[in-house]
């Protein structure tokens, strides 16, 4: 009997058949599901599965001071590195490697056990203990070159250089501001690997075509060194709880030092709190205290508020504003101050009557112009801006206050920047730390121009305010302790109460003390923050910064070769016949200099004939004080001949 | 008549015969790719599957050549023989000592250096058996004292063995199959509903039971919660089949099988194959058992008598019950089950005894 006439049989087994396509067909689409659709994600999970791309370490750039001298470079050190699945005898292993390399051995047991096929025993270590580990002859384990950062001068600048983790990347300061220029190139080579974890293809090293570059720094290390011993020494005397120097160039804004005390070792940088490895000089934000009234100086000069000799009467020391009454730190105040005393002697009252007179308008335009409350752009990640109360929100008693630098905040490096616009004939620059970037052969690729931030008072307010802070510095001035001898120094104290968080009053225990100033006053070279955290015993600017200002300002003159100014200010008479010559900058009056033949020294200052001399190469021999009156040899002998030039001075009539 | 009965004898029908030969060679070709790098590894000679799987393919020709010219009769004389035959295999692997234990079962007895899986050759003279007596009850199917009990006491018992292995997914698919062949000999819905709910508990509780189930099932429920351990094998051939996308990564190419995915040459052989030559691969492959398997129903269907039409279907729903369950699993639409995908996967037994099923199916189709 043949199926064909059992039409019910067909049937079923027609439906067994559509169960069956249908069958295929769910497996069909499963198959496009996964092989098409979901394509993608499964591939890149599968190639991260047995895909490792392996990242060589390339070299960081080094990092120079402006001398050349190495402040960060990267070493070669090796690394031991475990294949866990060729380690028979894990337990034998982890005690061998435990023992030699002194850490635990349940550690180093885990870590073998691991289901990864490459795991790293230490990075980086020391060359004697790799030299044991290899003796062991470990089965499984293997090292490798790989590079470490150094930072030969240890403490010195280490908040500026800031740091490089295990990963070569850049974690503070200007490792990491600079990260992407001194990382390198990143070089990967991509091993695919079996399950077993043996590698079965290597790809070739591939780079990403980046150079490696240096940095040059604007620092310089002789004077970042010394800014800090004598930083650190201040903190120890003064017991205080920190302390912050900054030295810049006065015309280019080239940072020469950033002092920050207590300071680290970035070559152990994880022994430290992250607090300490902050740079405070552009992320602590204080109250100036009244630094601030070199600035209400300039403000007032600048807008013609106020002349120099101009008198206030200084309410003989109690000044009531609003229900605030202001004192003067001198007994018994003062009566009539010239607005010269007033900075020199640093009257609050003084300030305040002058700030009454400026308005707090202007005086928050100019402040604001001086660069308060904005970031000076230096080239670091986390500068803060400080804070200046705006006007409409000012309060009577805060602009009051805000004269003698109470309720305002700045940095050190603002403080520093906007005494230097005085210094710079009214010019604020922006700070930098990078003079040059240069590639692997040492050449130049980037240099760092000085850049005008903008002019905040005109040159002449800015020679007036100079002179003035420059009596701040004399006998009679807060800031005499600060004076260089063979220099003219101008510059401000400051003493101001700190906020105590838990009262949110002043405190009486708590001050910051301050001096900011440059040297030489006619022609500044250094501009010099000396900051002092909470010193205990006295806390006057002048008596606990001054004297660090004058010490670290004597010594890097001298490093710098900034001669002494041999005509000293050392009496009224002598100073009004050699008038401070404001004019004469870097860019007036240059001098048409034939150079090839001596030019003609006569009629000018010792420090003209040294600078000029000096531009042709040649040593000066100095005689006497004063003008020049001769010279030896004569002028127009050809330079070609000679090596030594003897030029007499003799003081005018 | 000698000449004609030569004729006769190569007359094949090659609708079923050619994608039947294509399967075989595509799954030499894919075993090669598959196992070279394991057999390099396990065994240091990398052709050491294909040699085996080469020699077994040309014995089970030889033995679908012979099943396709053996005069009809002898099947139904061979039925009970062979039925016994099996029946005593699945005895003696049980027997400690004699069955080969791989992985805590044993399925396998050791006969002149090469083990043989006696639950392949009881799949085929259960079919046998079945197609028999289901074509000698005739009408009576519908009783369920006639139709029902006695094949599920057969079938039950050969399953009780299979089971005591234990390998409950050749009992799983032998269950299924001989749901499908009750269905299409006559049983009343009702009956098989019934059959199917009773039988449920029972599958439960097994499954339940035995710990490596249990975490099957979760593996197969949740394949990506735990990639490394229990969803290891699964994920993997997930990645092989994303990785081969439409076309493949070319022939050889499969990084899967670097150890990755388990087993690369029996069971996951697919996924290989899905990864070396992608969708499209994949499809030929499903499309060339779909030939088979419906080719398979369209001579059950041409069959001279009934018993030829049940023992043809029954042969053709055993493969491609078993070629969607393998396929299923690697898909992942199936929990893990260790079932060959035939006439592809390695394995001997189970191309021999799959070879032997078609040459039945050649038989039939030569005799309507």
């Amino acid at each position: 009997m043949k199926v064909r006439e059992k039409k019910w049989i067909r049937f079923r087994i027609y439906v067994v058949t559509f169960f069956f396509v249908g069958g295929l067909g769910i497996i069909l689409s499963r198959a496009y599901q996964l092989q098409v659709l979901e394509r993608e994600r499964l591939t890149s999970i599968a190639l991260a599965g047995y895909r490792d791309v392996i990242r060589l370490p390339s070299k960081r750039g080094t990092i120079y001071d402006r001398e050349g001298h190495e402040l960060a470079v990267s070493i070669s050190v090796d690394s031991i590195y475990a294949r866990p699945a060729l380690i028979k005898e894990k337990l034998l292993a982890s005690r061998k490697l435990a023992r030699t390399l002194q850490v635990k051995q349940s550690k180093i047991f885990r870590v073998l056990n691991s289901k990864r096929p490459f795991v790293w025993l230490v990075r980086r270590e020391e060359p004697d203990k790799v030299k044991q580990v290899k003796s062991l002859h470990l089965e499984g384990v293997g090292f490798t070159k790989e590079s470490r950062r150094y930072y030969p001068g240890k403490e010195i600048a280490a908040h500026v250089l800031g740091f490089a983790g295990t990963d070569h990347k850049g974690l503070e300061g200007l490792e990491k501001a600079y990260d992407k220029i001194l990382r390198g190139p990143e070089c990967r080579l991509v091993q695919m690997r079996d399950a077993l974890g043996r590698p079965f293809y290597v790809s070739r090293v591939v780079s990403d075509g980046r150079e490696t570059h240096d940095l040059v720094l604007t620092i310089d290390k002789d004077v970042q060194y010394r800014a800090q011993q004598a930083l650190n020494a201040a903190v120890a005397k003064t017991k205080s709880k920190s302390g912050q120097c900054v030295i810049v160039n006065a015309v280019s804004g080239e940072v020469l030092a950033m002092a920050v005390s207590p300071s680290f070792n970035p070559n152990v940088f994880w022994k430290y709190h992250s607090y300490q490895w902050r740079n405070r000089t552009i992320t602590d934000c204080y109250e100036p205290g009244s630094v601030i009234k070199a600035f209400l100086l300039g403000a007032a000069l600048d807008s013609g508020t106020i002349s120099p000799d101009m008198k206030f009467y200084c309410e003989k020391g109690e000044y009531r504003v609003g229900r605030r009454i202001i004192h003067d730190h001198h007994a018994g105040g003062y009566d009539f101050l010239s607005v010269r005393e007033i900075i020199a002697f640093s009257s609050n009252i003084g300030a305040v009557k002058i700030g009454e007179k400026l308005g707090y308008e202007r005086f928050y335009e100019y402040l604001r112009k001086f660069g308060f409350g904005r970031k000076t752009g230096i080239d670091l990640i986390g500068e803060r801006s400080g804070f200046v109360r705006p006007v409409e929100s000012a309060k009577e008693i805060e602009k009051a206050t805000i004269c003698f630098g109470q309720g305002m905040t700045a940095t050190s490096l603002q403080l520093v920047m906007a005494m230097a616009a005085i210094a710079n004939r009214g010019r604020l620059m922006r700070p930098y730390l990078v003079r040059e970037i240069r590639d692997e052969e040492g050449k130049v690729i980037r240099k760092t121009p000085p850049r005008l931030v903008r002019r905040v008072i005109s040159a002449e307010t800015a020679s007036k305010v100079a002179e003035i802070l420059e009596h701040v510095v004399s006998k009679e001035g807060t800031g005499s302790l600060a004076a260089i001898e063979g220099y003219r120094v101008a510059g401000k104290t400051g003493t101001s109460q700190k906020v105590d968080p838990r009262t949110r009053s002043y405190s009486n225990q708590k001050y910051v003390s301050l001096f900011v100033g440059f040297v030489p006053v006619d022609r500044p070279k250094l501009v010099i923050l000396v900051m002092l955290n909470e010193p205990q015993g006295n806390r006057y600017g002048g008596v606990v910064a001054a004297p660090v200002f004058r010490e670290v300002g004597a010594w890097s003159l001298n490093h710098l070769g900034v001669h002494p100014q041999l005509v000293l200010v050392k009496n009224k008479e002598e100073k009004q016949k050699f008038p401070s010559r404001p004019d004469r900058s870097l860019e007036s009056k240059v001098r048409e200099i034939n150079p090839d033949f001596l030019p003609d020294f006569t009629g000018q200052t010792m420090r003209d004939v040294l600078r000029e001399a000096r531009s042709l190469g040649l040593e000066v021999v100095l005689e006497g004080t004063g003008l020049a009156v001769s010279q030896s040899p004569k002028a127009g002998h050809p330079l070609g001949k000679i090596s030594k030039v003897k030029v007499s001075f003799h003081p005018p009539i | 008549m000698a000449i004609d009965e030569i004729k006769e004898n190569f007359r094949y029908d090659y609708f079923l015969l050619i994608p039947t030969l294509l399967l075989v060679a595509f799954g030499l070709v894919a075993i090669y790719s598959a196992s070279s790098f394991v057999a390099e590894h396990k065994i240091g000679d990398s052709y050491y599957y294909l040699k085996r799987q080469a020699m077994f393919s040309l014995a089970g020709l030889c033995i679908m050549m012979l099943a396709k010219n053996i005069p009809a009769t002898v099947y139904r004389k061979l039925v009970y023989p062979f039925l016994l035959l099996s029946f005593s295999l699945l005895i003696v692997v049980l027997v400690p000592g004699v069955g080969v234990k791989v992985g805590g079962a044993s399925r396998w007895v050791r006969f002149a250096g090469y083990s043989f899986q006696p639950s392949e050759l009881a799949k085929l003279s259960l079919a046998m058996y079945i197609a028999y007596s289901m074509a000698k009850k005739g009408p009576n199917m519908s009783f369920f004292s006639k139709g029902v009990f006695p094949h599920l006491v057969v079938a039950g018992a050969f399953m009780v063995l299979i089971l005591l292995q234990p390998d409950l997914g050749t009992v799983v698919i032998v269950g299924t199959w001989l749901l499908i062949m009750l269905f299409v000999g006559g049983v009343s819905f009702f009956h098989l509903v019934g059959i199917v709910l009773l039988s449920m508990p029972a599958l439960f509780w097994l499954i339940w039971r035995a710990d490596y189930r249990l975490k099957r099932w979760w593996a197969f429920l949740n394949p990506w919660q735990d990639p490394q351990g229990l969803g290891f094998q699964i994920v993997n051939s997930f990645l092989a089949f994303g990785s081969g996308g439409l076309f493949g990564v070319g022939l050889g190419n499969s990084k899967q099988k670097l150890f990755y995915l388990p087993e690369p040459h029996t069971d996951f052989i697919l996924s290989i194959i899905a990864e070396e030559i992608g969708f499209i691969g994949v499809s030929a492959v499903v499309v060339l058992f779909g030939l088979v398997v419906l080719r398979g129903i369209q001579i059950a269907l041409n069959a001279p008598d009934l018993y030829s039409t049940y023992l043809a279907l029954g042969i053709s729903t055993f493969l491609g019950l078993q070629v969607l369950i393998n396929i299923g699993v690697v898909m992942g639409l199936l929990p893990t089950k260790g079932l060959p995908l035939p006439l592809i996967s390695y394995g001997g037994s189970s191309l021999m005894i799959s070879l032997l099923g078609i040459g039945i199916l050649l038989n039939i189709s030569s005799r309507r």
